[in-house]
């Protein structure tokens, strides 16, 4: 003891030990967090699942005469969550698209004067014949949603990906 | 330097060692930030084709991580056994 120096006393890890544990905490605390990870992922698949569930509804949006050309129906789909919105572009020309600007979700709307579906945050444009982008900052185009037209009724069955 | 404490060379390789260890499990980690990434991405352009293909890939990462971390305590171990 008498050999030991006072500073040791207080001081009694060494930073070689000090090192050793700090990494090994940290490796057991990545390898947490790497579980997390792959539990997160597997939302993704419960989440694609209950969608492709909810896509094989099919259910009716609106009556064609309920529509006039230019005009729009907001709409639920497939979920009560899912705002969407049905275009007449034409007399016989109909798009349904999810109202969620790709953006940052802000509800888009549909602009008969210029043809586009406008994103009012930001300043994003979509085309309203395809969905695609048009300008602003939206990275992908407006999820479509499949529309099946009959007898004088419009269903909704599916969203179709960018 | 060499000789000033019984010990002290392996405490270093041990570290180093665990260093190491953590290096790998770092990299399987970001693998799977990358994975989850394109599953998110994917999700958000309402496709649903690759949300299962990024976890199976991810579960794969998470059990190479939790090998790594077997090894660890395996050389943990070895340094509770010395006298
Ligand atoms: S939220 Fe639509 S452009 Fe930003």
């Amino acid at each position: 003891m008498s050999g030991t120096p006072k500073w040791r006393e207080d001081f009694p890890i060494r930073w070689e030990a000090d090192n050793y544990v700090t990494r090994r905490e940290f490796t057991k605390f990545l390898v947490l967090v790497s579980g997390a990870t792959f539990v997160g992922n597997g939302y993704f698949v419960l989440q694609g699942r209950r969608e492709v569930e909810a896509e094989r509804i099919r259910i009716e949006v609106a009556r064609v005469e309920e529509v006039p050309v230019g005009g729009v129906k907001l709409f639920r789909y497939p979920s009560a969550n899912d705002p969407a919105i049905l275009i007449r572009l034409a007399e016989n020309e109909w798009v349904a698209y999810m109202q969620r600007c790709t953006h940052l979700s802000c509800p888009v709307h549909y602009s008969a004067k210029s043809g586009r579906i406008e994103c009012p945050c930001h300043n994003g444009a979509f085309e309203a014949r395809t969905g695609r982008v048009l300008e602003g900052p939206p990275p992908r185009p407006l999820p479509r949603i499949v529309l099946y037209i009959a007898e004088g009724r419009i269903y909704a069955q599916g969203v179709q990906g960018s | 330097m060499n000789g000033r404490e019984p010990g002290l060379a392996d405490m270093e390789r041990r570290s180093q060692t665990i260093l190491m260890l953590m290096i790998l499990v770092l990299i399987v980690f970001l693998i799977q930030l990358w994975l989850i990434t394109i599953a998110l991405e994917d999700y958000l352009a309402a496709h649903h084709t690759l949300a299962l293909p990024t976890f199976l890939a991810s579960g794969a990462c998470f059990l190479v991580n939790l090998r790594l971390l077997r090894y660890l305590f395996d050389v943990d171990r070895k340094k509770e056994d010395r006298p």
